[in-house]
């Protein structure tokens, strides 16, 4: 009908703030889930491309332990095996200036088929010949080169290892074309990179194309014992697996935002058709049918969800290349070095952002526009009726929130491994409670009004009466408000326990007075080792009183990579390990004799071991089961580690290198001289980190603060979210209430009473959602620690609320809303009663 | 009464509204408030009917009746032979598109549309062309006087003229029956009496049937028949109770 | 000198195989200038050049000279199974040296290397009409690849060369998915020296030039595998040996080289190389070998030589593809035609290198004959007129 939608077409500019509300919620929503979607794919594009760029069209690849295949392996695979299509590849990281590089050794005439490069200048073919006759060559991306300032034929120093080589730019390769991913690898000849990286005779991984599986069986077969052959199907599968976890988290921390933003949308939409009642009314009066009334109404919201949407979509664009950044530093700490990827725009996200968008206006604009079909045909049903009509619904709101919860912890409790289970069980349990909030304040108000009233008088007796009974109003509101301090309540506590867990297993893990290493480039690839002379050197310095050893190298399984930590266990070490399963006596003296391993509470967890079981490692022996003995506490991303003995680490591994050492000063005022004598010792000979445990706590934490700055620009958002959504709310309300408060005005009340009033009203609401936020928080915090992040990451945490958190989550409700309702008091205050007392 | 007229042998019309054993209650908090306990009424076609009585006395719960915007709890109610009580709540409201027309207490003009356009929405709903629609609206404004103001949005208007407009409307689909409350009862002495001047001229014009509910006996005097709600019954003015 | 466009394509090739596609499209637009400047530019320092005639002694010469840049073992011939069916085939391998600089040193890795090999290998398959070709290029490390001095033999990867001094044969092998094939050849005549004295200038440059020899007519037996089948064959082949540290002139754009087997017992060798202008270089030659194993030089001024049809290949580009050659100081007057039009070999860069008969008169005689023609540097050019 025209006419009808004119009336509601015209409405909704008439009241600007209702409108521009509704549309910043929805475009907030949309912003998020589209920003946080963008970003996600960018970073796992950004992160397979990374992996593809060095991997390749290779169907298969045979590799090593973490000493790598020796290169007759490859020889005897192409001449005697007559495997044609393979190619060797030896791998790496280096740095060249500042900035960290994969270093992808490979044999350029094997090389066809397998991975593409597109010269871009500087002497063509030539290039490549120059990379195997010429040490120290080696081949750029042209914008890496450029960033550099370095120029085709320009030498330069590249740091493998700590220790520096010489090397030249023999040839950069065209921006344009082969893989993005090759952006920030360094290519060279396999000879160049096996000088560098010291691995001369062995090779990372032989590339295969293999089309038949009778060809697979038998290269498989052939394969020396301590080597195995890995399909690339399954590589991408693990390569995503590893950071599942943490992408599913942030995926749900835009649900979380969109949940805010339905809300939004709700308080919006339900007030301009409460607002409207009485028009809605005479509309059924001249016969409009109840199916007329919704459909206006569920329009209406579609209208706005599509503009909404719009903006949504340009404001997601621009939040995502931030968040992208936050992403990519999470995954270079922690997995993999992607370097900076740049947002790449999916169709796919455009599109969940537009049914996000769209989807949740139709769905917030059900409820009311089904109410809206509730609007009695206009004659003259009094006010009391409706709050009646709002009481009795509330009986049914109970029992959905019940039903919620009940949902939910039934969820939590029947699965204990699926993460999204596990959040979808919270969504219902914070949904529930939710849904008890306007229940919840409806009764405060009432218990309150009456004791506050004696206190402060009738007219703030009034006000707080004001709150309970105006339920169809105020309910949602106070509701959104409650979720999102909820939320920060719940995020709040779910970092703070998380830090003081890490904090604590920290301090007692860095038991020791000093530790060197090499410096590390990226997370994930651990295989550096200390020069041996050098370390002789330095445990001989006479501030040493005693060292511990640890290697830490990655193996593949076919079930992804395992981190292997060899240790020769010290007395502190061990005192202050804490074991989770497993019986300590047993465990240690398993460890000690070489005949068990213990295995890090996130791999037990994700892989569902325990103590007890055998775990398949590859050895340079071929595969072995070891014993686990025990399970012990860690807050590594990865997926877990193993830590064996050192003895018997070189027994089937056969590696003597040592990765890192902890030293035990003899006296620990000595840690200066102690540091000044290692780079004396180390100077051009390898480039050396000498770190107090002080400094690495301090730089562990602020990986792990940095992990979470996304989280706490998610849930700030969410924050502001509901804050627009309560000065909205707050506006239409004291419009509402524009007849109500003009009779007080004309009873004699002064503006600045009747603002205090207001005032008063929107102070009592602030704090009762913010009453109702603190337990809703504190459920939130605990599903956060003890299903969330248990079963993304295997992490046991210990939940500490501070009342600091508490305190400071009630205060930001109250501020909230007390800020939401200065200018619509400030409004009405100024409104002369007579204007007021008038119909609109 | 007036006797039904019969038209050359044919059954005679229809009553515009027959009550038969209609009973209403509220709940009001924790009490039942009985408003009408087994009325049986009648009303011929044309005719006017004043409900007569305080606020709260049920003539408002009488017109929700009669509209069909509310249902009994007991009885039944017929409209130009149609049973009310028997359509479900869809096709009541399609019955009340076609048949009723309202004027309130607080004119309830819609304030996105014009007046010409608050006209048009009637007919509109109705299923009549957008051409045809707004020369009937400029027709209905003529009528009452407000031919002028077409364009404007209700707010513009006084009290009586906004009134008018909503007699206008009430009427733009020719419904056989209207149904007022309190026309009057938010426009002052003078005003009130111009705008019930045009409500009769316009049901004269169409020979729609009135029913209106109202406090003031004054105003009851241009109908016909007065009818008063008391203690659950109608008592009609001359006596007889119903 | 005819691997020179070998040794372009093996740097090409390699870049092509590397997927420089665009680059390589780029690239054929200035190949000759591109041949040049990769062949000749720079990196000629620490290795010998061809400035005086070799102190030649078989069989160690028949052995790799790492001390010279460039560096073929060229083998062409005509074979057929008793029944008559007749194939061509070419096998070259090819060893380049890549200046390193004096870098490798006991602490190199196994795979640095300053050796590069690449080879050919292809089949002519006369009556079924269908040419077949195969490549392989590799480092010499990690006995992927490599040379040995006594007894001579050189592989790269599963393709082999042999020389039996014993018995003075040569033995080659190669193989493909398609095609495969195992030579025993052994030579009917002593080895000819080209130019003066094995010395063969190519331009005027002091030091472009290569020592070069030719085995003109060997008695090859031994198997083929064709398309799935098998075949027993035999025939005469022509072995080319060549080394140097030269390279084409800048207005050198390719050469036609002929190598001829005729009925009569003799044999010959000519190669015209051809400039931008469209004209002969004359620093063109040939050698002519009589029945007896005597050779006698020929110059560019000696040899009329005439193209009579051309063949545009699929590929892009037009070849000559029947001559007339006519060289009066022998009396010889022959027509050479291809045995196959399509022998091209799509490597990067394209050349054609086919079996052709012969047939004619010299001194009055008639005479008739098969050989191998290769043609460079037609690739997207039209004829030089």
């Amino acid at each position: 009908m025209n006419l009808l939608a004119k009336t509601s077409l015209r409405y909704l500019p008439r009241h600007p703030w209702q409108l521009a509300v509704a549309l910043l919620g929805i475009a907030l929503g949309v912003a998020v889930i589209v920003a946080v979607d963008l970003a996600n794919s960018s970073a796992q594009r950004a992160f397979l491309g990374a992996v593809d760029a060095v991997y390749g069209e290779a169907s298969h690849q045979v590799v090593g332990g973490p000493a790598g295949i020796p290169e007759s392996d490859y020889v005897r695979l192409r001449l005697d095996g007559g495997v044609r299509a393979s190619a060797p590849v030896v791998e790496g990281f280096v740095s060249i200036g500042e900035r960290a590089f994969n270093l992808l050794g490979v044999d350029p005439f094997a090389e066809a088929g397998f991975r593409t490069y597109q010269i871009g200048s500087g002497g063509q073919g030539r290039a490549w010949l120059d990379l195997v006759s010429r040490p120290g060559a080696f081949v750029l991306d042209e914008r890496a080169a450029a960033a550099l300032g370095l120029d085709v034929g320009d030498s330069t120093e590249v740091i493998v290892a700590g220790k520096k080589r010489p090397g030249f730019l023999a040839a950069t390769l065209a921006a344009e074309g082969g893989r993005p991913g090759l952006s920030d690898v360094v290519i060279s000849d396999i000879s160049t990179a096996q000088e560098w990286l010291g691995w001369n005779g062995r090779l990372s991984r032989i590339d295969l194309r293999i089309e038949d599986d009778a060809g697979v069986a038998r290269i498989a077969e052939g394969l020396p014992e301590g080597s195995q052959l890995l399909s690339a199907a399954g590589r991408s599968r693990q390569t995503l697996g590893m950071t599942r976890s943490f992408s599913t988290s942030l995926t749900a921390m835009s649900l979380l935002a969109v949940l805010v933003g339905v809300f939004l949308i709700y308080n919006s939409v339900s007030f301009t058709v409460i607002q409207r009642r009485p028009l809605l009314g005479v509309m059924r009066s001249l016969g409009v049918t109840r199916a007329e009334i919704a459909g206006l109404v569920l329009a209406e919201a579609l209208v706005l969800g599509m503009v909404g949407v719009v903006a949504g979509l340009g404001l997601g664009y621009l939040l995502s290349r931030e968040l992208l950044g936050l992403v990519t530093q999470s995954i270079n700490d922690h997995y993999y070095y992607v370097g900076a990827a740049s947002v790449q725009l999916a169709p796919w996200s455009v599109v969940k952002g537009i049914v996000a968008g769209v989807g949740a206006s139709l769905l917030a604009a059900a409820l009311p526009a089904w109410e809206a079909t509730q609007a009695p045909p206009r004659q003259t049903l009094a006010r009391a009726s409706l709050e009646q009509r709002v009481s009795e619904k509330l009986g049914l709101i109970e029992i959905c929130a019940i039903a919620a919860i009940a949902g939910g912890i039934l969820a939590l409790v029947v699965t204990d491994r699926s993460l999204v289970v596990g959040f979808a069980g919270m969504f219902l349990i914070v949904v529930g409670l939710a849904l008890l909030v306007p229940g919840f304040v409806a009764l405060l108000s009432r218990r309150l009004a009456g004791p506050i009233g004696r206190l402060a008088g009738l007219s703030t007796r009034m006000a707080i009466q004001g709150i309970g009974r105006s339920l169809s109003r105020t309910g949602v509101a106070v509701t959104a408000l409650a979720v999102a301090v909820a939320a920060t309540i719940g995020v709040d506590v779910m970092v703070g326990s998380f830090r003081g867990s890490v904090d604590a297993w920290l301090q007692r893990s860095l038991n020791a007075d000093m530790y060197v290493a090499p410096p590390r480039l990226a997370g994930g690839r651990a295989e550096r080792e200390i020069d041996p002379l050098l370390l002789r050197r330095i445990v001989a310095l006479p501030e040493v009183d005693h060292v511990g050893y640890s290697r830490s190298v990655d193996v593949v399984t076919s079930e992804g990579v395992r981190r292997l930590l060899a240790v020769d266990m010290t007395d502190e070490y061990r005192a202050n390990t804490r074991l989770t399963r497993g019986d300590a006596t047993a465990a240690w003296a398993g460890f000690d004799d070489g005949s068990a391993v213990l295995i890090s509470e996130p791999l037990a967890f994700l892989h569902n071991l325990d103590a007890g079981d055998e775990i398949l490692l590859p050895t340079a022996r071929g595969v072995r089961g070891f014993r686990i003995a025990g399970v012990y506490e860690d807050f590594d991303t990865g997926s877990g580690t193993v830590m064996l003995n050192r003895d018997l680490y070189r027994q089937w591994w056969q590696d003597d290198s040592v990765t890192a050492i902890a030293v035990y000063l003899e006296d620990p005022a000595e840690a200066q001289a102690f540091e000044a004598a290692v780079d004396a010792l180390s100077a051009g000979r390898q480039s050396l980190l000498v770190t107090s445990n002080r400094d690495i706590l301090k730089m562990s934490l602020d990986i792990f603060d940095r992990t979470f700055t996304i989280t706490n620009v998610l849930y700030l958002l969410t924050v502001a979210v509901a804050f627009v959504g309560m000065v909205g709310a707050f506006s239409a309300l004291q419009m509402e209430r524009i007849r109500e408060l003009g009779t007080l005005r004309a009873l004699g009340f002064t503006p600045w009473q009747v603002g205090g009033l207001v005032n008063v009203q929107t102070l009592g609401l602030g704090l009762l959602s913010g009453l109702a936020a603190l337990p809703l928080g504190v459920v939130m915090a605990w599903i956060l620690l003890h299903v969330i992040n248990r079963r993304a990451f295997g992490w046991q945490i210990d939940m500490s609320v501070s009342p600091s958190a508490l305190l400071g989550a009630l205060a930001l409700a109250v501020a909230a809303a007390t800020l939401a309702g200065i200018y619509p008091s400030w409004r009405m205050a100024r409104t002369a009663p007579a204007s007021a007392m008038r119909e609109e | 009464m007036r006797v039904a007229v019969a038209h050359n042998g044919s059954a005679p019309a229809p009553s515009a509204i027959r009550l038969l054993n209609v009973s209403k209650s509220y709940r009001e908090g924790e009490r039942l408030h009985v408003v009408l306990d087994a009325i049986n009424a009648e009303v011929v076609a044309g005719d006017t009917v004043a409900l007569l009585g305080s606020s709260g006395s049920g003539k408002s719960t009488l017109l929700n009746l009669i509209s069909g915007i509310d249902q009994p709890d007991a009885g039944a109610i017929e409209l130009a032979g149609t049973r009310l009580t028997a359509l479900d709540e869809r096709a009541r409201t399609l019955y009340r598109r076609r048949n009723l027309g309202f004027v309130y207490q607080f004119f309830n003009l819609l304030p996105t549309l014009t007046v010409a356009e608050n006209i048009r929405l009637p007919l509109e709903l109705n299923g009549v062309a957008a051409v045809a629609s707004e020369r009937r609206s400029l027709e209905l404004l003529d009528a009452v006087g407000l031919a002028a103001r077409a364009t404007s949005f209700p707010e513009r208007l006084s009290g009586g003229e906004q009134q008018r407009v909503a007699i206008a409307r009430a009427l733009a689909h020719a419904p056989a029956l209207v149904l007022a409350d309190e026309p009057t009862g938010n426009l002052d002495e003078e005003t009130g009496e111009q705008v019930l001047g045009v409500l009769q001229k316009m049901l004269v014009e169409h020979g729609s049937t009135m029913v209106l509910a109202t406090h003031s006996r004054k105003v009851a005097a241009i109908a016909r028949r007065v009818w008063r709600t008391q203690n659950g019954h109608l008592i009609e003015e001359s006596g007889i109770s119903l | 000198m005819r691997g020179f466009w070998h040794c372009a394509s093996l740097v090409l090739a390699v870049a092509f195989g590397l997927g420089a596609g665009a680059a390589a499209a780029a690239q054929s637009e200035s190949e000759a200038d591109g041949l040049a400047e990769l062949l000749g530019g720079g990196d000629v320092a620490g290795f010998s050049r061809a400035t005086r005639p070799h102190p030649f002694s078989f069989p160690s010469d028949h052995a790799a000279h790492p001390d010279y840049r460039n560096e073929w073992w060229y083998f062409t011939g005509n074979l057929a199974t008793d029944a008559g069916r007749p194939f061509g085939f070419e096998l070259t391998f090819f060893r380049i040296g890549l200046n390193s600089g004096g870098m490798l040193s006991d602490a190199s890795s196994a795979w640095r290397s300053d050796q590069l090999l690449l080879a050919h290998f292809a089949i002519s398959d006369i009556d079924g009409e269908r040419f077949r070709y195969a490549q392989r290029y590799s480092r010499v490390a990690l006995g992927l690849a490599g040379y040995r001095r006594e007894p001579f033999s050189l592989w790269l990867e599963d393709w082999t060369l042999r020389h039996d001094p014993a018995t003075d044969t040569f033995e080659i092998s190669a193989a493909d998915a398609e095609i495969s094939m195992q030579l025993q050849l052994r030579p009917q005549k002593p080895p000819v020296l080209n130019g003066d004295r094995g010395l063969s200038q190519k331009s005027a440059a002091a030091g472009n030039a290569s020592h070069y020899y030719s085995l003109t007519r060997l008695d090859t037996r031994g198997e083929l595998r064709v398309g799935g089948a098998n075949f027993e064959v035999s025939g005469n082949a022509w072995m080319d040996r060549e080394w140097s540290t030269s390279a084409l002139a800048d207005d050198q754009v390719g050469w036609d080289w002929f190598a001829l087997q005729f009925s009569d017992g003799s044999e010959l060798m000519y190669y015209q190389l051809r400039r931008a202008d469209g004209d002969t270089d004359p620093h063109s030659a040939g050698t002519y070998v009589d029945r007896d194993g005597v050779a006698t030089h020929i110059t560019a001024g000696e040899v009329e030589l005439e193209v009579l049809d051309d063949w545009d290949s699929p590929r892009g580009g037009v070849y000559p593809a029947r001559w007339a050659l006519r060289v009066e100081s022998l009396g010889l007057d022959v027509t050479v035609v291809p045995r196959l039009a399509d022998q091209e070999l799509a490597t990067f860069p394209r050349y054609w290198e086919g079996a052709v008969e012969v047939s004619g008169t010299r001194q009055a005689e008639r005479v008739a004959g098969l050989g191998y023609v290769e043609l460079t540097g037609y690739a997207d050019r039209p004829l030089p007129q």
